[in-house]
């Protein structure tokens, strides 16, 4: 853990400190006893100079005092004497003390030697004179014996200042170290002590932080009990007694929490399972969770459609102790569904009842066009067939106005003729089935150019055809037709006199997956005005007396049906006497066999 | 060809039987032609029974000009009828009515009709029709031998 590792880091600090601090204490005592055992050696130091100073003194006083009694023979030069006499033994006793034995090596045989001397010579003088004795001090035997104390001493001497010099320089020595250690120590320290602090600062800061987060976080916890109160929950033990009723389910069944908590919830809300409540119960059990679609009665009686779900809810063991059970109303959605099933239900039999109008329509219709065919017809064919055979059979009793009225009988009923075949033909397109199948324009165009043969003859009509052109998806007879029609308006509408041009051409339209061609035909004929170009294509719609351009109206909304029933589009581009362009566009053919059923009514 | 070229032509319509009539005597045709109005007639004519026992007055014809809407029994009956008929099932039949629909065409042909002609509105159309109807189918086509009580 991130806290863990940041304890073991800041304990590893504190030691380190301790130790340091330790560390610095033994080293300071250790350096306090050295320090005295140096001052000490250095105080004996002193002591051995002083003591030899003192020995060298008492004996160069005695040495002194003898040689001036030896000359002048005054007792009172022998006071010294007789007084370093006293204390040499003393000093040079004190002197072993400080510096042992061994290092005095020949001295006390020196001292006594030259003691010795001196007592002689005094001794001397008192038995044979002044002069005897001053022949020994003559002699040099006592000076040699003082010079080699002399030498000795500073030998001894020497000792002392090289090893105090020693001292002192270990001493030194020992206070840079000390220095230097307690620098250190200290930086160390206060390094420590600086980390020491801003971990603390930053333990605080996390603190803070820390702080803010449980704030926050049992700010939410509020909200959240707030909301799940809010929410449409229960809580109950497995034998189905409500054990905590939230506010939300008070608000949806209207029972209180007083009222609910105790009670079985399925005898209150008298639950309506989908299925039976054993096998809930079993899934909760087995699974862990229910969900699904239950009926209750609010307190009220009004029932309510909720998606329930049920969790269930084990103790520490693994035995279920409690189900929680969350519903959600959805008895508005519930509404919605029974309207729109009912809605549905109703177009269901509406579109019924209207195919079935229809298809009584359809049967009307196509026995409607069988009557037109047989028995409509045939009254014409009669007044035509007599009109006929009265001109011919008949022709030397009528005058030129009964001749004249007799044609007209004829012609009209000729005309109505037309009119019917062309009405049926034009009903045909609306009812039959079409299959669509790959049609060369070329072959189509070359029959409806073969049945116009006669009128084109007649007008002296000039046919130019950008061949070949393309296969297109359709139907050979509607577009036999189509294109019968088309050419032949081309041909009829134009100015008297004036031979028709017309220009056949196709092209590819369209890109990628849907290739079209379009199929243009272009006249040099009287041409339309813009605001008839719709009309022009509806039944009966026509434009100029019969007396003028005979026809029935019929030829271009034969083309419309005709094209709309192939799937493809059309259109026409003019302008009076500029000629027109009428086109037609379908798919450009690829593979067989497509059927379109044709349309009821 | 000694024997007359008969024609029994099944049509309710008098006015076009008169037209029809009057077409093959314009074109100067050798067929003789009778005529029965309805579909009942047609068939005692064919069976030689009822009023058409005499087969000198009424004789078997060898072609059976059939109209298709006709009272009583229909065009589309008779010719079913007919080619039920061991006797005459083989008697060259050609449709001659005004319907276009290809309902009546089909079904005209799946019940064993041998053509099919439209009635034309000009009568000049119907001479040439006629003449050609002669000409092809007593002239041209070989006929099959229809023996009454033979087969």
């Amino acid at each position: 853990m991130h806290a863990g590792k940041f304890l073991t880091w800041r304990g590893g600090l504190l030691v380190s400190a301790v130790l340091l601090v330790v560390a610095t204490a033994l080293l300071s005592f250790w350096n306090l006893r050295q320090a005295r055992a140096s001052a000490q050696q250095v105080e004996r130091g002193y002591r051995i100079l002083n003591a030899t100073q003192a020995l060298l003194s008492t004996l160069t006083d005695a040495e002194t005092g003898q040689r001036g009694f030896l000359l002048t023979g005054d007792p009172a030069y022998l006071e010294p004497y007789n007084l370093a006499l006293s204390s040499v033994a003393s000093q040079e006793s004190e002197l072993r003390s400080l510096i042992g034995t061994a290092p005095l090596a020949t001295l006390p045989d020196l001292i006594d030697r030259k003691l010795s001397e001196l007592a002689e010579t005094i001794r001397i003088h008192d038995r044979d004179g002044a002069p005897a004795a001053v022949d020994v001090v003559k002699s040099g035997r006592g000076r040699a014996t003082m010079e080699a104390i002399r030498v000795r001493i500073r030998e001894l001497e020497n000792d002392q200042h090289a090893e105090l010099t020693r001292a002192l320089q270990a001493d030194r020595r020992r206070a840079r170290n000390i220095l230097i250690f307690t620098i250190s120590s200290a930086i160390v320290l206060f390094l420590l002590l600086l980390s020491t602090v801003v971990a603390i600062e930053r333990d605080a800061l996390k603190l803070e932080s820390a702080n803010q987060n449980l704030r926050i976080q049992y700010r939410r916890l509020q909200e959240a009990t707030h909301t799940l109160d809010m929410a449409q929950a229960m809580v109950r033990r497995p034998d189905g007694t409500i054990v905590l009723w939230t506010h939300g389910m008070e608000l949806l069944y209207g029972f209180t929490p007083q009222e609910a908590v105790g009670t079985i919830s399925h005898k209150l809300l008298h639950t309506e399972f989908p299925v039976p409540l054993d096998r809930i119960n079993q899934v909760v059990l087995d699974q862990g969770q229910w969900r699904g679609e239950l009926v209750h009665r609010k307190r009220g009686g009004e029932l309510v459609h909720v998606v329930s779900t049920w969790t269930r809810h084990l103790d520490a063991e693994g035995q279920p102790t409690a189900v929680i059970e969350v519903n959600n109303d959805i008895s508005e959605r519930k509404k919605g569904e029974e309207e729109i099933r009912t809605l549905n239900a109703d177009l269901e039999r509406r579109v019924q009842q209207r195919t079935a109008q229809l298809e009584e329509t359809n049967l009307e219709l196509e026995s409607f066009a069988y009557t037109i065919s047989h028995d409509l017809r045939a009254p014409l064919r009669t007044m035509h067939g007599f009109s006929q055979a009265l001109l011919e059979d008949y022709r030397e009793r009528l005058d030129e106005t009964a001749a004249d009225y007799i044609q007209r009988i004829g012609a009209a009923a000729a005309r109505m003729d037309l009119l019917i075949q062309d009405l049926l033909s034009y009903s045909r397109l609306s009812r039959k089935d079409l299959r669509l199948e790959p049609v060369n324009l070329s072959a189509a165009l070359r029959d409806a150019l073969e049945q116009l043969q006669g009128a084109i003859r007649e007008s002296r009509a000039v046919i130019e055809i950008a061949a070949p052109l393309p296969v297109v998806l359709g139907q050979f007879q509607v577009l036999t037709q189509v294109l019968g029609n088309l050419v032949s308006n081309a041909i009829k509408f134009v100015p008297r006199g004036l031979p028709p041009r017309v220009q056949i051409r196709a092209e590819r339209q369209g890109s990628g997956a849907i290739k079209t061609v379009r199929l243009t035909i272009e006249d040099n004929g009287i041409g339309i005005e813009p605001k008839h170009r719709a009309q022009i294509f509806q039944v009966f719609h026509r434009l100029h007396g019969v007396d003028s351009y005979p026809g029935t109206g019929i030829g271009l909304a034969i083309v419309r049906k005709g094209i709309e029933r192939l799937g493809g589009v059309y259109g026409v581009e003019s302008a009076p006497e500029r000629g027109s362009r009428f086109w037609i566009e379908l798919p450009e053919a690829k593979e067989h066999g497509q059927t379109i059923p044709h349309p009821v009514g | 060809m000694d024997r007359p070229f008969h024609i029994l032509l099944v049509e309710d319509d008098e006015n076009d039987v008169l037209l029809l009539k009057r077409a093959f005597q314009k074109a100067g045709l050798r067929a003789a032609i009778q005529n029965v109005a309805d579909g009942d007639a047609a068939v005692d004519y064919l069976r030689g029974s009822g009023r058409f026992t005499d087969r000198s007055e009424f004789p078997l014809p060898m072609l059976l000009l059939l109209d298709l809407k006709l009272p009583r029994l229909g065009g589309h009956e008779i010719l079913r009828w007919l080619r039920a008929e061991p006797a005459l099932k083989r008697l060259p039949v050609v449709v001659l009515t005004s319907s276009k629909e290809t309902r009546d065409v089909n079904l005209a042909y799946d019940l064993g009709a041998n053509s099919y002609l439209i009635k034309p509105l000009l009568f000049d159309g119907l001479i040439g029709m006629m003449t050609q109807l002669e000409r092809y189918w007593f002239h041209t086509n070989e006929n099959p031998l229809i023996e009454e009580g033979r087969a």
